[in-house]
């Protein structure tokens, strides 16, 4: 898990090589974009965290619209777009945004600032080696800043802002900045790729948006709506299938490579099709090695790029040693049944259910990082174990949701319920509870004179009288302002995308 | 307690214990008090050269560390110490303060639940100098007590001490919930094996430090300890085996049909092998313990100590005592005769301590499997609890209750001795082992019984190990294992055939 904070962060925005003749084109289609954004409160859900300014880079692809990062104009709360040249500002609004893979789309309602602007058109994976030029606004100056590099490295790898998302990057050596994320990287007049975040423990480690995933990302919202990434839910082991003695127990030999399944996830699309045990010898007719490879456009990088690259309703096709025969699968690619991801929030406020006091979340990363920078050593144990095993703990592998008691607002209808903190909910009134929605049914519509609330890892529950909860509700809620007394909307409703339209 | 334990260990990674620091520690500028010559003839320095078997390749020795730690000589030339002074002990001296004779000493009984040894001289008239000191009686609250410390080879140091407060909390050897003094002390650098004294009288010795208090344990218990093993038979301390917890809530009380009680702690958990597993059940009300009223909180009222815990009542008793309670289950009152068990953390299937034992372990084809254990854990430093494993950490902390198989252990992967026969397999490290073979591991017994049972796949023979959580499986052939794990053996210098797996 610690492999997860090797990226120190995500910049805000800009990086590459234009020729100079381009180059008066290029600026035509960039756009600084000032952002103000006000956090989700997860500690008290009900709130929001004070507001802060930042800017990020973006440009011009035809239709009326610019493409930028996702963290750029995450929790957004006013977004403001300025031509590169030009002197007035222009509100924006987010017309599409995709935290799996750090893209949004943003549309104006001053749709004149595109005149003479040159819609710019996207070129294919780079090559290694072949110089970028990196174009944004970045810090340490007003102006437009163009950057050159190399690309020196594809593979797939962690998308910093979602917390938990890897999809194919590209690396280059170009100066990145805080400033320039969502900015294009082109090569000629070509983009081929968005800058979007660094490694700030090496020098000269600059990490772009490739071309596949940007395109996937249009594809995918050609319908209107953003379905996302498909989630394999595939865990393996690398290397394993290089062993004399796994080859000769699974009858394969060292030209048929592959690699072994440890697990599947019981919410994703590949459960009931592949399962723990399989050697996944090739994925659409491409040859897996044993390091779990194939080869992409031209390079080795993992199997699950051609998984990921798909969209909702394509079809994926995997040929594999199961029981010492072969055989062939076809998964059908379709979005996860709901279930419990060590992700980051972008939404208004954190799913959250207020009752007699007892302010019960959904466990996230954005959860636990109210614990700081070092969440994952100070945060309570079982909620660690649980955000990073839920989906191979029998507690949790069929659960929608992590229900977390956060707090109680003291009153006294709950002060001699007092444990519990920071427990995962699981039973209510001895039912087995999997999500909020279902938490919030059964403390509703129970009938006992008491709800009994059961928590992982303890032997005593807490126990309320529902008469004097009722009675209670309004008052402690007046009392702390915990109004409305729920919020149940998923991280899918975006903080930016409310705000914007709020906004006139 | 963990709390004490963290303490405790975070003091030892600091520096050595005892005199050794003292000898260079600049003196207190506190005032000095005289020590009386009784002390000085009753107090000795104990000399420890420790050898602990190394948790992640315990095939071998960490190096020998050097301790010294305080003794009490007690009738019968016994030196009294805590069971920490001379857990792994390979060689131990005593030295008299201001003398510069050693006299080797062997353990004559350790008890570490209660953190408390008794050692004996080899040469028996090597004693004549020394006056055992006589035990004393529970303290009163706010009393005021010596501790003694060694303030270099030769000399004592004397220390005010009050006792503030009597709790009960688990020794750094043990998870038993044993009484202890809690005192206030302007000293650092105690808690080790420090006697404290009322008067000229025994009145406990120091086992654990906090910021703000020593830890002491009580006379009453060190007086237990040396009756119960003078006979040769020694009882040890019992427990009950339950968990409580508090009644507190008016509407716990009405769900569990107390409500016309005003006292009574609530079970919460049974644990399984207990004496009292078929007597109690869960939501059992815990109303009176030999006859004395438990409060709500699960306490009762000492003559000296005021509200302290009945689990005291439990350290008074030796196992195999009869304990009658006064319980309310379901709104009747009942009630219940049992028969004590003795604690024993390692009833616990992770390993609590293992002092003085060589650490169970079998390597496999470079595979190097052990039972997962409190010291393998404490390898990850001070802050262990934060930053060990996260799965083994929720397995101590989650899984760790007494099963009914009292052998339960939870075996895992430590890692994996590279060599050519497990490439690719080598990364592979921290796993707990679900099943070899497709038998259940739930022991180092059950592991070596599984592996006499090997796979036959294409003609050929296998060992087929699956870990819980994501670690998926691993296979080894028969073939070639035993070239492999003496190649293995040559490379790590693992000279302990006994390590190895026979095929």
């Amino acid at each position: 898990m610690l492999r997860l904070f090797v990226f120190a962060f995500t910049v805000l925005a800009l990086a590459g090589r234009a020729d100079a003749a381009n180059l008066a084109v290029l600026r035509s289609a960039v756009y600084k974009i000032h952002v103000s954004s006000s956090d989700p409160n997860f500690t008290d859900p009900w709130k929001r965290q004070a507001t802060s300014g930042s800017s990020g880079t973006g440009f011009y692809i035809g239709h009326d619209l610019i493409m930028t990062n996702a963290h750029v104009i995450a929790d957004a709360t006013f977004i403001t777009v300025l031509r590169d040249g030009a002197s007035k500002p222009v509100p924006a609004r987010v017309k599409f945004v995709a935290h799996d893979c750090d893209l949004a789309i943003l549309e104006v309602a001053d749709k004149s600032i595109f005149k003479d602007s040159t819609p710019m058109s996207f070129g294919s994976l780079p090559k290694l080696r072949s110089p970028v030029s990196v174009i944004g606004f970045p810090m340490g100056g007003e102006q437009v800043s163009v950057t050159e590099g190399v690309v020196s490295r594809i593979s797939y790898r962690h998308y910093v802002h979602s917390g938990n998302s890897n999809h194919l990057l590209v690396q280059v050596d170009s100066a990145i900045n805080p400033g320039n994320s969502g900015g294009p990287v082109v090569q000629g007049s070509a983009v081929v790729g968005v800058a979007f975040q660094t490694y700030t423990r090496a020098e000269n480690t600059g990490y772009i948006i490739p071309t596949p995933v940007i395109q996937r990302f249009l594809k995918d919202i050609e319908d209107g709506k953003y379905d996302g990434h498909p989630e394999d839910g595939i865990t393996t082991a690398e290397w394993t299938m290089m062993n004399p003695s796994m080859m000769a127990f699974h009858g394969l030999s060292e030209k048929d490579g592959g690699i072994q399944v440890a697990h599947i996830a019981g919410w994703a699309p590949t459960a009931g099709k592949l399962q723990a045990g399989d050697i996944l010898l090739a994925v659409d007719g491409q040859p897996i090695g044993v390091d779990g490879k194939v080869l992409f456009a031209g390079e080795r990088v993992d199997f699950r790029t051609v998984f990921d690259l798909k969209q909702m309703g394509d079809s994926c096709g995997f040929k594999l040693s199961r029981d010492g025969k072969i055989v062939d699968v076809t998964v059908d690619v379709k979005p996860s049944v709901p279930h419990h991801l060590p992700s980051l929030v972008y939404a208004k406020h954190a799913k959250y259910y207020v009752w007699g006091g007892l302010v019960f979340t959904t466990l996230t990363r954005s959860y636990l990082k109210t614990w700081g920078d070092r969440w994952y050593k100070d945060a309570p144990l079982g909620l660690r174990y649980f955000d990073y095993y839920s989906e191979y703990d029998p507690v949790t592998a069929d659960a929608n949701d992590i229900v977390v008691l956060a707090k109680r607002l003291p009153d006294a209808v709950n002060a001699y319920a007092t444990g519990n903190t920071y427990g995962v909910a699981t039973h209510v009134d001895g039912h087995r509870v999997t999500s909020l929605n279902e938490l919030i049914e059964r403390l509703e519509k129970g009938t006992d004179e008491f709800a009994v609330i059961d928590f992982f890892g303890s032997e005593d529950p807490l126990v309320l009288s529902r008469k004097a909860v009722s009675e209670a509700n309004s008052r402690i809620n007046e009392k702390y302002g915990a109004n409305p007394d729920r919020w149940l909307h998923g991280p899918e409703v975006d903080g930016a995308i409310i705000s914007a339209e709020a906004a006139p | 307690m963990r709390h004490l334990a963290l303490l405790l260990a975070c003091l030892l990674a600091a520096g050595p214990a005892g005199a050794q620091s003292a000898a260079t520690a600049p003196i207190s500028s506190a005032v000095t008090l005289p020590v009386p010559a009784r002390i000085e003839d009753s107090v000795v320095r104990v000399l420890v050269s420790k050898k602990s078997v190394d948790p992640n390749s315990p095939w071998q020795f960490e190096e020998v560390e050097q301790q010294t730690h305080l003794g009490v000589v007690v009738e019968g030339n016994r030196i009294l110490t805590t069971a920490y002074a001379v857990a792994d002990a390979a060689f131990i001296e005593l030295q008299k303060f201001g003398s510069t004779r050693k006299t080797e000493l062997k353990p004559l009984f350790i008890d570490y639940e209660v953190n408390l040894a008794l050692l004996k001289p080899v040469a028996v008239d090597t004693l004549e100098k020394l006056r055992p000191a006589p035990i004393g009686d529970d303290v009163a609250l706010n009393e005021k007590l010596d501790v003694y410390k060694a303030r270099d080879a030769y000399q004592l140091m004397r220390m005010q001490a009050s006792l503030q407060e009597v709790g009960i909390y688990a020794a750094v050897t043990s998870l038993y919930n044993l009484a202890a003094y809690l005192l206030k002390v302007q000293q650092s650098g105690l808690g080790w094996s420090e006697p404290v004294f009322e008067g000229g009288k025994l009145a406990g010795i120091a086992s654990g430090q906090d910021a703000n208090y020593v830890y002491a344990i009580p006379a009453s218990i060190i007086r237990h300890f040396i009756q119960d093993s003078a006979d040769g038979d020694y009882k040890g301390f019992p427990s009950m085996g339950i968990a409580l917890a508090p009644l507190v809530s008016p509407d716990v009380r009405k769900l569990l049909k107390a409500e016309k009680y005003d006292h009574g702690v609530r079970i919460s958990l049974v644990s399984k092998g207990s004496a009292f597993t078929s007597l109690l059940k869960e939501d059992d009300i815990i109303l009176e313990v030999d006859g004395v009223q438990i409060s709500e909180l699960g306490f009762y009222d000492h003559p000296k100590w005021g509200k302290i815990h009945f689990r005291y009542l439990l350290n008074k008793h030796q196992s195999g005592d009869k304990l009658k309670l006064k319980i309310l289950r379901d709104g009747k009152e009942m009630v219940i005769e049992g028969q004590l068990d003795r604690f024993d953390s390692n009833r616990y299937p992770v390993v609590i301590h293992r002092f003085g034992q060589p650490e169970p372990h079998l390597i496999v084809g470079g595979f190097i499997f052990q039972e997962l254990s409190r010291p393998y854990l404490k390898q990850w430093g001070r802050e262990w609890e934060d930053l060990a494993p996260l799965d083994l950490m929720y397995t101590y902390v989650f899984e760790n209750k007494p099963e009914d198989d009292p052998n339960k252990r939870f075996i895992f992967l430590n890692r994996v001795l590279a060599d050519e026969f497990n490439r690719g397999l080598s990364d592979l490290k921290q796993q707990v082992v679900e099943e070899v073979n497709g038998q259940k591991v739930t022991s180092m017994a059950s592991l070596a019984e599984a592996l006499k049972h090997p796979v036959t796949r294409n003609g050929k023979q296998f060992v087929r190990m699956k870990f819980v959580r994501e670690g998926g499986e691993a296979i080894l052939s028969m073939d070639g294992l035993a070239e492999a794990q003496e190649r293995i053996a040559k490379t790590y210098e693992i000279k302990s055939p006994a390590s190895f797996f026979k095929p």
